[in-house]
């Protein structure tokens, strides 16, 4: 304060500070008046900047719903782009696979016994292959049929390993380094088809040779790291090739798993090698990185969650062992195509099956209302028009809960529908199948489902 | 003008003359406010003009020389309330030269409806920069003594001199500073 002496005289000092309050009343109604109002403009702009946030938010919502549906048409365009780029060579693989069959089944009525095997073995030799092209397109494709299995790396490396061989020529050395106890889930054939790709990307950036390594290693990620891969934390499989190629510029690495893009000549490369090792992989909820050096190679990098207990898997053939026929045991067949149908029949009734054929769902859900007891096993399509075959199948379950139903399709596209077979924990067959193991089902569950129906005391009229 | 001038110049007054000459003042120059200011408050810069004079005329000293020596204690309080404006620059050329482009900046962002004076940098060599002051309200004195009490805040000495340009230049002093 002051160091001046202020006035001595009371009266004095009391009116200097009665103006003094007054004074400062006067500041604080002042400030008072003041603070009010900015309070209300804090508020009004607050208020704006409330309805600017809000705006703001709806337009990125919008925004964001119209980019996600540019990505989608720009996706499905790509996918239609694919389809066709794709159409020319299936259509010339099919046609020579119709060739053979075609062929075959001229050649037949003519046959000796000893032609005859030799001619069945093109025939089925030639449904391989179509079965096998079928499942590339369908792995190709988001909406697959999914059929996920577990796969021990050690022994399906080793198996494939020969095949790699020859894929890459002498030109090219192998080397394979697995760490054992390593499992995958993926797609069938997915790991195949994730290895022949690499390997043949390897290849062919091995014009004058050398050598392609192929490592699967263990290996955890955690959190910190998830982020950046875009993975989930946790156990993986990494599984590594890498060649001593010619390497890739920047650009190339950066556009290396786009659909088309290719850097072979024309017609050596359509562009989907990588694209689809790039879909296996993202399908297997895994991640892949190429690591390049120009003149140097390539190393492409490919985590894959890493399964600790396996799903038991049969081999294939496993369920080939001679089944006693269930002799005059009835199975309804359904199917929409009556070619498809008639086969299925046919092959049941060499198997001495007895069988009765619907061409829609609809039709056997009346055939097994009317005669209830009458069938020991369905078999049926699931794409069909009108009810499909799923939905068959779990009506069929709610009437009659211990006849069994086999599902069978080429190719169930809505994933609802995937979605609820496998919640429902309905069996479900891929067309074309393998014969043998069809018929080895059938009469499996045939067998099972009558020891069941004799304990409840059900008897086929 | 901003009350928060207004109500450091009352301090000022009570500090250096006592609280009696605060009311003699505020009595003598009638101000329509009636003294009663607060610091986020704006008044009309006469208010300020007329309490200088009667604050002049009381103690038988200069308005120029009482604005002057508010200015310089006006400094200590930027200091004290706003460490970072002197904290920023390296040295007083650099502070005196960032007024206009960093300071002013920031009072806008607390009172945009100020009205700041405008400092123009003329010439500036290692011991002597030169600038312009222009502001209707003719406040130079108080830059004058804002300039001696920012040299203080970093431990400089400085001679300052004004020279208030002819009227059809506009409103402007111009001040040269030298580092002594």
């Amino acid at each position: 304060m002051s160091d001046h002496p202020d006035s001595a005289d009371p009266i004095e000092r009391i009116a200097r500070l009665e103006r003094r309050v007054e004074r400062e009343r006067t500041a604080r109604r002042e400030a008072e008046r003041l603070l009010e109002s900015k309070s209300l403009e804090l508020f009004m702009s607050n208020r704006s900047l409330q309805e600017l946030a809000d705006n703001l938010e709806r337009r990125v919502e919008e925004r964001t719903a119209e980019m996600r549906t540019m990505q989608e048409e720009l996706r499905h365009s790509q996918k239609m782009e694919a389809v066709g780029l794709l159409a020319g060579g299936v259509a010339h693989d099919f046609n020579n696979m119709l060739m053979v069959i075609g062929g075959a089944a001229a050649l037949l009525p003519d046959a000796d016994v000893g032609e005859r095997g030799a001619i069945l073995a093109e025939l089925i030799s030639a449904v391989q292959r179509g079965r096998e092209l079928t499942s590339r397109l369908l792995a190709f494709s988001r909406k697959t049929a999914v059929e996920e299995i577990d796969i021990d790396l050690g022994l399906s490396i080793s198996t494939f390993r020969p095949l790699l061989q020859r894929l890459l020529t002498e030109r090219v050395a192998l080397h394979v380094d697995v760490s054992p106890d390593l499992a995958v889930r993926l797609t069938r054939g997915g790991l195949d088809q994730l290895l022949f790709n690499l390997a043949a990307n390897a290849r062919d950036a091995m014009r004058d040779g050398g050598v392609m390594r192929l490592t699967a290693t263990p290996c955890t990620i955690t959190v910190g790291e998830a982020g950046t891969l875009q993975l989930e934390p946790g156990e993986y499989v990494c599984l590594e090739v890498s060649d001593t190629g010619e390497g890739m510029d920047a650009e190339t690495a950066q556009r290396a798993f786009d659909p088309f893009f290719s850097t072979k000549p024309v017609g050596q490369g359509n562009g989907l090698g990588l694209a689809t090792v790039y879909s296996l992989v993202r399908q297997a909820k895994g991640s892949i990185a190429i690591r390049t050096v120009v003149g140097e190679g390539s190393t492409f990098r490919v985590l894959l969650p890493r399964v600790t207990t396996p799903r038991v898997e049969p081999s294939p053939g496993a369920d080939h062992s001679p089944i006693d026929p269930v002799i005059g045991a009835r199975v309804l067949v359904v199917d929409d195509d009556p070619a498809v149908r008639r086969t299925v029949a046919t092959l049941l009734q060499r198997q001495q099956f007895e069988t009765d054929e619907a061409n829609s769902a609809e039709e056997a859900l009346q055939r097994l209302t009317d005669t209830p007891t009458r069938f020991d096993m369905v078999v049926s399509d699931v794409r069909m028009p009108g009810m499909n075959g799923c939905d068959l199948a779990l009506a069929l379950r709610a009437m009659h809960p211990t006849l069994p139903v086999l599902l069978v399709s080429g190719f169930v596209d809505d994933l609802s529908v995937q979605e609820r077979i496998q919640t429902a924990g309905l069996m479900l067959m891929n067309k074309p199948f393998d014969v043998p193991s069809f018929l080895s089902v059938v009469k499996r569950t045939v067998r099972a489902s009558s020891h069941r129906r004799q304990g409840h005391g059900e008897l086929r009229s | 003008m901003k009350g928060m001038v207004f109500t450091e110049f009352l301090d000022y007054v009570g500090a250096r003359f006592g609280d009696d000459m605060v009311d003699d003042m505020i009595d003598a120059a009638n101000v329509p406010s009636g003294g009663a200011y607060t610091a986020v408050g704006t008044y009309n810069h006469a208010e300020m003009v007329a309490l200088c004079e009667a604050l002049a005329e009381r103690t038988n000293s200069s308005v120029r020389d009482i604005v002057c020596d508010f200015g310089d204690r006006l400094s200590d309080t930027f200091a004290r309330d706003f460490p970072d404006f002197y904290r920023r620059a390296n040295n007083l050329f650099d502070f005196l030269s960032s007024i206009d482009d960093h300071i002013h900046v920031e009072v806008r962002k607390l009172y945009p409806d100020a009205e700041l004076p405008h400092f123009v940098v003329e010439r500036r060599t290692a011991t002597q920069l030169v600038f312009l002051y222009r502001s209707p309200r003719r406040m130079g004195h108080l830059s004058e003594g804002l300039i001696i009490g920012s040299a203080r805040q970093y431990d400089v000495t400085v001679r300052v001199q004004s020279d208030e340009l002819p009227v059809e230049q506009g409103m402007a002093v111009r001040f040269t500073i030298d580092l002594i």
